[in-house]
């Protein structure tokens, strides 16, 4: 699988590290919902937002959309962009 | 008063060394600093020289401070020749072929961290300090191997 | 031996090359396989079959080879499995036949085929059963000794392999026409090309036959693109490379083979794997040819038609005088009209079409098929079943058996998609869109002339890159005419060669209901063995449609999985094994520690000193009771270098260090330093360390050895991902400094005179200082408990820095201390390492449950106080009983429970030898542990057998050291 970094360009999934979903750069701000955020996730079969790091290159944290079954890389965007 | 000598990031490692149409030398030392923001002219991602070049998101790194000295961290080498292409082809995933100078890339070399910036005639690499001795053996591995390949032929 | 005249292109007959066979001497040529070589010298039985151990000479002259396999080299260079027909013969090259004793002309264990009927098709499933005791003792015994094919030698492989990365624009996967059109089209647009063929030379089908490309000889023909593309620099001709498997995102699998066909490399790696990214990819890998399946149609000398017809054309050898040929299409007449123009008799073209009018000289007997073979260790005659009944006995040493071709597609099924059967060329055709970016053209795609190959290739490859099309230089443009015929009625009639499976085998499946084709691949082991099928699977399938009456494009095919052809573990292991199989981090000081005659432990990446041994001692405790006492009483000096060290700047840095740690920090003054515990969100501890503030907006952080990458990511993870609206910088400066832990009541004498300047620090402060102009930090903190230093200087002085602290303390009457006797004195104070911090301890386990009481926010907080998490609280523990051993991950019960695991209370976690108490001292975590002091447990070590009764006591064994006295 490769992942096209937008700092870096197209990598090899070695260079970078999983996290988990997306939904965790969602932090909540109160006592409500931290069980969700922490415990509960979809598994879809499919399409799916996931947070990797590129560890072994330019250290950015990405929100990458990939379909889980095929690994097709339908979208990658740097995090620090999408959480403003 | 008390000395204390500095020691070169590659001493004991018998460089300069060639091999075939290969050869891993020292670079020469210099200050490195991490900056951030709140300068003019900085490099775009992936863009850079060895004097300024991009490191990560809000940071370069500069042979000019003020900053974060990190001048120990990432010693350098040189490896040019005709085959350094070839033997870069060993150690990282890059396309080496299609970078050109001007541009920088932070990759694993051989399973060590690093950052590679093209030159005209083969790579600067600088390489994570702790992982050179690792990072050296492996590159003078593929040295060999490219080398010792080139007889077969 | 003799080659025939005007034959052999691939052979140069000047030149004479010894081998041996089973011990026994050979000669062939450069150019010659094993195969091809030993064929030459007459030798037609190869092998012994797997199961029945039946004699089998060579079915095909490529790597689709089921039979001929041999174990080539001696020693630990002992390769098994190695097909003779791939294997290029060189000087000096040894092969072993395999599956045979004594010898492949008397094999005992051909008895097995006598047996026959009672090894059919999922034998072990209905045997081996009874009586019980017997399956231990004799049958899987017999079994394991019966199993296998070759050998391995068992000894390390001595052999280098190189793993290695490519780029391209295109990647043309097999350099036949089609190939080599594609290449040049692409090449010629300035395209960056890599054309990778398996054989040692381009041509593809064009090898083995008489093929007349442009007027000209189609091997001048390959030449001369192969000379054209060798002089484009933008293209990389890869020989002897087969593409072994296709993954997503456009890479693809390749094993070059570098040296196999060099007796002595030198230096030069065996193989090479490559991962090869490509922007566009062709499948230009050709087909295979079919077998038919017939009673005993595995007598040496029943082979492929295209395979007589390789060894005619580029190996000058025909294996016997007197040639029959069976076919089911028109591509089996070209056998017989090649034969008969190089002087060769032709007993029969025997053609299962009553309606097929071949012209050929020789005699032709159409609607008929061949029912039997016969003939000791190789064929001498077969028998012929005409449609009206009658029956012909043929004279023939060789049978070409052409039952149609098989497109090569493997590769566009690797991502799952499953190939496409079309009934007008009776074969199976790439899936279109299988991997996305690979496209087939040629053969591969069921276009079986030499004009398609030609035209499709160049046309792909012109429409890729929006090119013209390139001249197509003239050549046939025959039809494919075929009439399915997949095997003929009898006992024995062969499907897949190397399992030794039957048509009776597949009929079995179906009565037995395996009907669905992975059932039947299972049941009968058809398709499993080292060529995964590559002659099988096709006509076992098409029989199962006929016995099911579903149809072919119904009945499927199984899942095709890389790699294409078998690939050694070394190949895809490269450089990395041994001492090489990860990269090793050495502190600056290393160089110092080995020559001061440390001992070394593994810390994740990390070399780290965990003993000095005095010349005198001979057993580990010595050193480190040693190196204990003389911290205690004196001052050691310790390499601590490898922690993790991250720097936070700007003016968010200490909101964000705020949220992060549990630990409160704003009232954390300029040059202090602060212990500091972070924790997960989901209430657990992640990791300690100290944060010293060395400016208004500067932070240093320190975190363990071996939690500092995940502290790293954790923190650029709320830097990116949670906060980043902060304006806060992250640097990561592990390997930017040497530090070194001066520890002992004369710590602060050994540093007088080594700053320049005064040493005057309070507990758990910080001050940048100089040692001979040199910038270095200072830090007062303690990890044994004594009166503790931290001192760092840039990492180019670290080892000058090391060499002086080991002087000046050993003229004090100290020395250097390793991680064994940091550990001892850390325990003896009841300070945390992860074996406490195991991921599972709250900080109130670990006796900070006031701990951020007072902050906002910061990340665990909320779930640190779920009702029932943690509960294990850190206690000490010290032996109370006769046994005096302590083990570390022991488990704790109450005296009065039995040590089972209902029963569990608590566990060690760390354990060691206290020289300054005189016994053993653990840490452990105990439920409601703090309340429990003064009490007594039982530790069981149900591992090492170890059962001692403790005391549970405070974590702090030693209360008074001089740690936060005046320094």
């Amino acid at each position: 699988m490769r992942i096209d970094c937008p700092n870096c360009g197209m990598r090899d999934s070695g260079e970078f590290t999983y996290l988990g979903a997306a939904s965790l750069m969602n932090r909540p701000t109160g006592g409500a919902g931290f069980h969700a955020y922490v415990n509960l996730r979809d598994n879809p079969a499919g399409e799916h937002a996931e947070l990797w790091q590129h560890s072994a290159g330019c250290r950015a944290w990405l929100r990458v959309v990939r379909n889980v079954s095929s690994h097709r890389v339908l979208a990658v965007e740097l995090a620090r962009e999408v959480a403003r | 008063m008390v000395e204390l000598s500095a020691e070169k990031p590659f001493a004991g490692m018998h460089l300069p060394v060639q091999m075939g149409q290969t050869a891993l030398a020292a670079a020469q030392a210099v200050p490195l600093f991490l900056i951030g923001t709140g300068q003019a002219g900085l490099p775009a991602p992936g863009r850079g020289d060895p004097a300024l070049f991009w490191y990560a998101d809000n940071a370069w790194i500069s042979t000019q401070g003020p900053g974060v000295e990190v001048t120990d961290m990432w010693p350098g080498l040189d490896l040019t020749g005709a085959d350094a292409g070839a033997v870069m082809a060993r150690l990282c995933g890059l396309d080496v072929q299609a970078m050109q100078p001007g541009q920088v890339a932070r990759v694993d070399l051989a399973h060590c961290p690093a950052i590679v910036l093209p030159l005209d005639n083969g790579f600067h690499i600088k390489l994570m300090r702790s992982f050179r001795e690792s990072a050296v053996v492996m590159i003078l591995a593929a040295m060999k191997s490219v080398a010792a390949q080139a007889l077969l032929d | 031996m003799t080659r025939l005249a005007r034959y052999g292109h691939g052979v140069d007959t000047g030149v004479s090359i010894p081998f041996t066979f089973d011990g026994k001497p050979y000669c062939g040529h450069p150019g010659d396989t094993l195969a091809s070589a030993l064929q030459a010298n007459g030798v037609r039985v190869m092998g012994r079959s797997f199961k029945y151990h039946r004699p089998r000479g060579v079915l095909s002259a490529d790597s689709t080879e089921p039979n001929a396999l041999m174990e080539i080299g001696t020693g630990a260079e002992r390769l098994p499995n190695t097909r003779a027909t791939t294997q290029e013969l060189f000087e000096g090259l040894s092969a072993r036949s395999q599956n045979r004793w004594p010898s492949l002309g008397w094999d005992v264990m051909a008895l097995n085929d006598m047996l026959s009927p009672f090894f059919g098709a999922g034998f072990y499933y209905k045997t081996f059963m009874w009586p019980a005791s017997f399956w231990e003792k004799l049958y899987e015994p017999l079994i394991r000794r019966a199993a296998g094919l070759g050998r391995l030698s068992g000894l390390p492989d001595p052999a280098r392999y190189d793993k290695a990365t490519a780029h391209c624009d295109l990647l043309v996967i097999g350099a036949g026409p089609a190939g080599l059109m594609a290449a040049l089209t692409a090449g010629r647009a300035g395209k960056r090309v890599i054309l990778a063929e398996e054989e040692p030379l381009v041509g593809g089908r064009l090898n083995g036959e008489a093929i007349e490309i442009g007027g000209h000889s189609g091997l001048d023909w390959a030449s001369g693109i192969r000379d054209e593309l060798q002089s484009l620099p933008n293209v990389t001709l890869m020989l002897r490379t087969t593409v072994t498997g296709a993954y997503d995102g456009g890479t693809y699998g390749a094993l070059q083979r570098v040296a196999d066909h060099v007796p002595n490399p030198a230096e030069a790696p065996r193989q090479t794997f490559w991962n090869i990214v490509a922007r566009h990819a062709l499948l230009t890998s050709g087909a295979h040819e079919r077998m038919i399946a017939f009673a005993n149609n595995d007598r040496p000398g029943v082979m492929l038609g295209s395979a007589v017809r390789t060894y005619l054309h580029r190996f000058g050898v025909v294996p016997g005088q007197r040639v029959a040929v069976f076919t089911n299409n028109n591509d089996g007449w070209r056998t017989a009209r090649d034969l008969l123009d190089a002087g060769v008799t032709v007993t029969a073209l025997i053609d299962t079409r009553a309606d097929a009018v071949p012209d050929l000289d020789c005699p032709v007997m159409t609607g008929a098929q061949v029912v039997n073979t016969a003939g000791r260790l190789g064929l001498e005659r077969l028998t012929v079943a005409h449609s009206d009944g009658s029956r012909t006995q043929v004279n023939a040493n060789v049978l070409a058996v052409s039952g149609g071709w098989n497109p090569a597609l493997h590769l566009g099924s690797h991502m799952g998609a499953r190939p496409v059967w079309r009934d007008d060329i009776a074969a199976f055709v790439p899936a279109g869109d299988g991997v996305p970016g690979l496209r087939a053209a040629g053969a591969a795609h069921g276009d079986f002339s030499t004009h398609a190959a030609l035209q499709n290739g160049a046309q792909l490859a012109a429409d890729l890159f929006g090119q013209d099309l390139p001249d197509i230089p003239q050549a046939e443009d025959a039809p494919t005419t075929i009439t399915p015929f997949w095997h003929v009625a009898g006992k024995r009639a062969w499907l897949d060669f190397q399992n030794d499976v039957t048509v009776k085998d597949v009929q079995l499946a179906h009565r037995e209901n395996f009907r669905s084709v992975e059932h039947m691949k299972r049941y009968t082991t058809l398709g499993m063995a080292t060529d995964q099928g590559k002659h099988a699977n096709v006509p076992a399938l098409a029989i199962m449609a006929e016995l099911t009456g579903q149809s072919i494009s119904d009945t499927g095919t199984t899942i095709y999985r890389p790699p294409y052809t078998p690939v050694q573990i070394g190949a895809l292991a490269g450089r990395q094994k041994g001492a090489h199989f990860a990269p090793e981090r050495r502190s600056p000081a290393h160089a110092v520690a080995l020559k001061a005659g440390a001992k070394w432990v593994d810390a994740g990446l990390w070399k780290r000193a965990s003993l000095f041994p005095a010349r005198d001692e001979k057993y580990w405790r010595q050193t480190c009771d040693r190196e204990v006492l003389m911290v205690r009483n004196n001052v050691g000096v310790c390499d601590v270098s490898t922690l993790g060290k991250i720097e936070v700047l700007g003016p968010d840095a200490l909101t964000l260090l705020d949220r992060v740690y549990a630990t409160g920090l704003a009232t954390l003054a300029q040059n202090r330093v602060r212990y500091a515990l972070m924790l997960r969100e989901d209430g657990l501890v992640m990791d300690d360390g100290t944060v010293t503030r060395l400016g208004q907006a500067h932070y240093l952080l320190s975190t363990t050895t071996g939690a500092a990458g995940q502290v790293l990511s954790h923190l650029e993870f709320c830097a990116q991902c949670l906060w980043p609206e902060l304006d806060v910088q992250i640097a990561a400066v592990s390997d930017q400094w040497a530090q070194f832990a001066i520890a002992g009541p004369k710590a602060r004498t050994a540093l007088e005179g080594l700053l320049d300047g005064a040493v005057d620090l309070p507990f758990m402060g910080y001050a940048p200082v100089r040692i001979g102009g040199v910038d270095a930090r200072l830090f007062r903190i303690s990890y044994s408990g004594e009166l503790g230093y931290e001192l760092a200087v840039p990492a180019r002085f670290g080892a000058a820095l090391f060499a002086t602290l080991i002087k000046r303390v050993a003229s004090l009457g100290g020395g250097a201390y390793g991680l064994e006797a940091l550990n001892v004195l850390r325990i003896e104070k009841g300070f945390l390492t992860h074996a406490e911090i195991d991921g599972r301890v709250t900080l109130d386990d670990l006796g900070f449950g006031r701990m951020g009481a007072a902050k906002e926010d910061f990340i665990g907080q909320e779930m640190a106080h779920r009702p029932g998490l943690g509960g294990l609280q850190l206690v000490g523990v010290k032996p109370a009983g006769v046994v005096r051993q302590l083990t570390g991950g022991a488990l704790l019960f109450d005296l009065e429970d039995a040590p089972v695991r209902e029963n569990m209370r608590g566990h060690t976690t760390s354990v060691a030898f206290s020289p300054v108490l005189g016994h053993m001292i653990g840490l452990a975590l105990l439920q409601d542990g703090r309340a429990r002091i003064g009490e007594q447990l039982r530790m069981v070590d149900h591992v090492r057998d170890v059962t001692t009764i403790c005391e549970v006591v405070s974590p702090v064994f030693i209360e008074q050291t001089g740690g936060q006295g005046n320094g």
